[in-house]
């Protein structure tokens, strides 16, 4: 069974058609990239796969349950989404922001426990953040902020996570550990990645299936190998695109 | 941990002795002996009746008011996820003024001052509540336009008011404005809502933590946030209604509060809106006994010291903060 899957799944904004019955299933120890020019709906496409906007037409699946009938909290608990930014208008500690990803495992009255604290600490170890527990959200540079969002996505522990460029304000070795990192927990039974990339290079080397949005609706999808050339990329981006090709594969990049 | 718990535990005392402050001081000051026998029941008289009739109504209301106004600004910058809003920003107050002005000008009673002015937070809660949710789009900035507009409105009903009051009449009114306790006999409404909104509320304080910091973040994580948004509305402008309606407009303790439990280091919300609750009330008690003692028999309309106080408070703070 899959864990989130699109049936005859129609996404729009603003009257346009973003993708039209679209019908894909994300099984288990998949990465997925989603990949498309900006303004092609690819962010529209994964917040209508997190179950936080409604289709403009067919239905989302989690665990073969339809999304809108999944209960909240139970939603949270089994599919975390990294947004594509995140505010803070109020100062907060870093420890407190990455243990909110414990919200959905707690009861109305519950504080968190050391056991959660210790898994919060350990995220942040993960992003190489834990020299910043105590540190406020607000004196973070955006790298760091970005980070910590996403230690508290690993907090939250959701086998299904959905994360909107999650390689955003982040240096060249975090880029590549970050993605390592979530290949590792694609691995674990029963966990699933969908991802908004915009590197090309990156996604062909830790993902393994693509989803393409092209500005005029079409949306093409399957494993990444086979969907990436240089005539799609520059369909898909709208420039000129350049292959080279050794014995460890291709990079692709715009001429 | 342990930081957290000494600032609730200092608030706790706090309110007991700014209690005690408010009870002792006046035209008669008493020792804390007298204030104890009248308190138990052991004494009679004039000492009694200045006590449990005068001092301990305006005390409590006092602290009702600053606790009110404390909790509905702390409420209101989490919803609209704005550190300048306060009680008053969505025209709450305004919707009160214009209705206990009117009473005011018509020169009616007490009673029907605060009636109006209770009648006109409510209208002005529906008023923008309706405005801003037509055809079902909602977002924070247009909440806050429409409050921040309709507010505007209100003052210009305000001046208009004030225009046409006669002279023996317009210092009343300035007092209600400004906000005032010496009318403030009957603490039991606002204490009763005070409580209730504490209860209520308090159960939302982790869903809060997260709807700080985005409606977005909230909704993944398994957060009803149209329920959230209109529960934190609606206690916000009751709350808000409940200390106009008691001591009319007294401005600062709502916005400021708030803010010193950040400054202070509380930023979860379980802890900070009770917090802010008895901060907000030992304040007010503070503040309203020094305006009715400081140039006694002269009395002084309580908004002012709350901000002639709270500004150099406040500002200490936050330079220390900034240089820390």
């Amino acid at each position: 069974m899959s864990l989130l899957a699109a049936r005859n799944l129609s996404v729009g904004i603003g009257g346009r058609s973003l993708c039209h019955d679209l019908d894909v299933a994300f099984m288990q120890g998949q990465n997925w990239a989603i990949l498309g020019a900006n303004g092609s709906g690819k962010t529209t496409l994964l917040h209508t796969l997190a179950g936080l906007q409604p289709p403009a037409g067919g239905q989302v699946l989690l665990e073969g349950h339809a999304i809108t009938a999944v209960a909240r909290r139970h939603l949270a608990q089994r599919r975390g989404v990294l947004f594509q930014d995140s505010e803070a208008p109020f100062a907060s500690s870093v420890r407190d922001a990455v243990l909110s990803g414990r919200h959905p495992h707690l009861s109305p009255w519950q504080w968190e426990s050391a056991a959660d604290v210790q898994r919060a600490e350990q995220a942040l170890a993960q992003v190489d953040m834990q020299h910043c527990a105590d540190r406020m959200l607000t004196s973070l540079s955006g790298g760091e902020r970005r980070r910590v969002d996403i230690a508290a996505l690993l907090t939250q522990d959701a086998p299904v996570c959905l994360l909107d460029e999650p390689l955003n304000h982040l240096d060249l070795h975090h880029q590549v550990k970050i993605l390592g990192l979530l290949r590792q927990r694609s691995l674990r039974p029963g966990h699933v990645n969908v991802m908004v990339l915009h590197d090309v290079n990156l996604a062909l080397r830790y993902c393994d299936h693509g989803l393409l949005l092209f500005d005029d609706g079409e949306c093409r999808y399957g494993t990444l190998t086979s969907l990436l050339d240089v005539t799609t990329l520059e369909r898909l981006y709208g420039c000129r695109f350049r292959q080279l090709t050794d014995a460890d594969g291709s990079v692709f990049f715009p001429a | 941990m342990t930081r957290h718990l000494r600032l609730s535990l200092l608030l706790l005392i706090l309110v007991p002795v700014c209690l005690l402050f408010a009870l002792r001081t006046g035209s008669v000051s008493l020792d804390t002996t007298t204030l104890w026998r009248v308190l138990s029941g052991q004494e009679h008289g004039l000492n009694a009746t200045l006590i449990l009739d005068l001092r301990l109504p305006r005390a409590l209301s006092a602290f009702a008011v600053g606790g009110l106004l404390a909790l509905a600004g702390a409420l209101l910058q989490v919803l609209l996820r704005n550190p300048l809003a306060d009680p008053y920003i969505l025209g709450v107050s305004g919707g009160a003024a214009v209705g206990a002005l009117g009473s005011l000008l018509l020169g009616l009673g007490s009673a029907w001052v605060s009636g109006s002015a209770f009648a006109g937070s409510l209208v002005t809660m529906l008023l923008v509540f309706g405005l801003s949710h037509t055809r079902g789009v909602w977002t924070q900035t247009r909440l806050l336009l429409t409050g921040v507009v309709v507010a505007t409105g209100w003052g210009a009903v305000i001046s208009v008011l004030l225009v046409f009051a006669p002279t023996d009449r317009v210092q009343g009114m300035l007092f209600w404005l400004m906000g005032d306790l010496s009318q403030a006999t009957r603490p039991g409404v606002g204490l009763a809502v005070l409580a209730v909104g504490v209860l209520l509320i308090l159960p939302l304080g982790r869903a809060l933590n997260l709807y700080a910091r985005g409606e977005q973040v909230a909704a993944a994580l398994g957060e009803n946030v149209t329920f959230i948004r209109r529960s934190v509305y609606v206690a916000a402008s009751l709350l808000t209604a409940s200390a106009v309606t008691l001591a009319g407009s007294v401005g600062f303790v709502g916005l400021i509060v708030p803010h010193l439990l950040r400054l202070l280091g509380e930023t979860d919300y379980r802890r900070l809106l009770p917090n802010a609750v008895l901060l907000g009330g030992s304040f007010m008690l503070l503040a309203d006994t020094l305006a009715r003692s400081v140039l006694a028999p002269m009395q002084l309309p309580v908004g002012s010291v709350t901000a002639l106080l709270g500004t150099p408070v406040f500002l200490y703070l936050l330079t220390r903060t900034a240089r820390a």
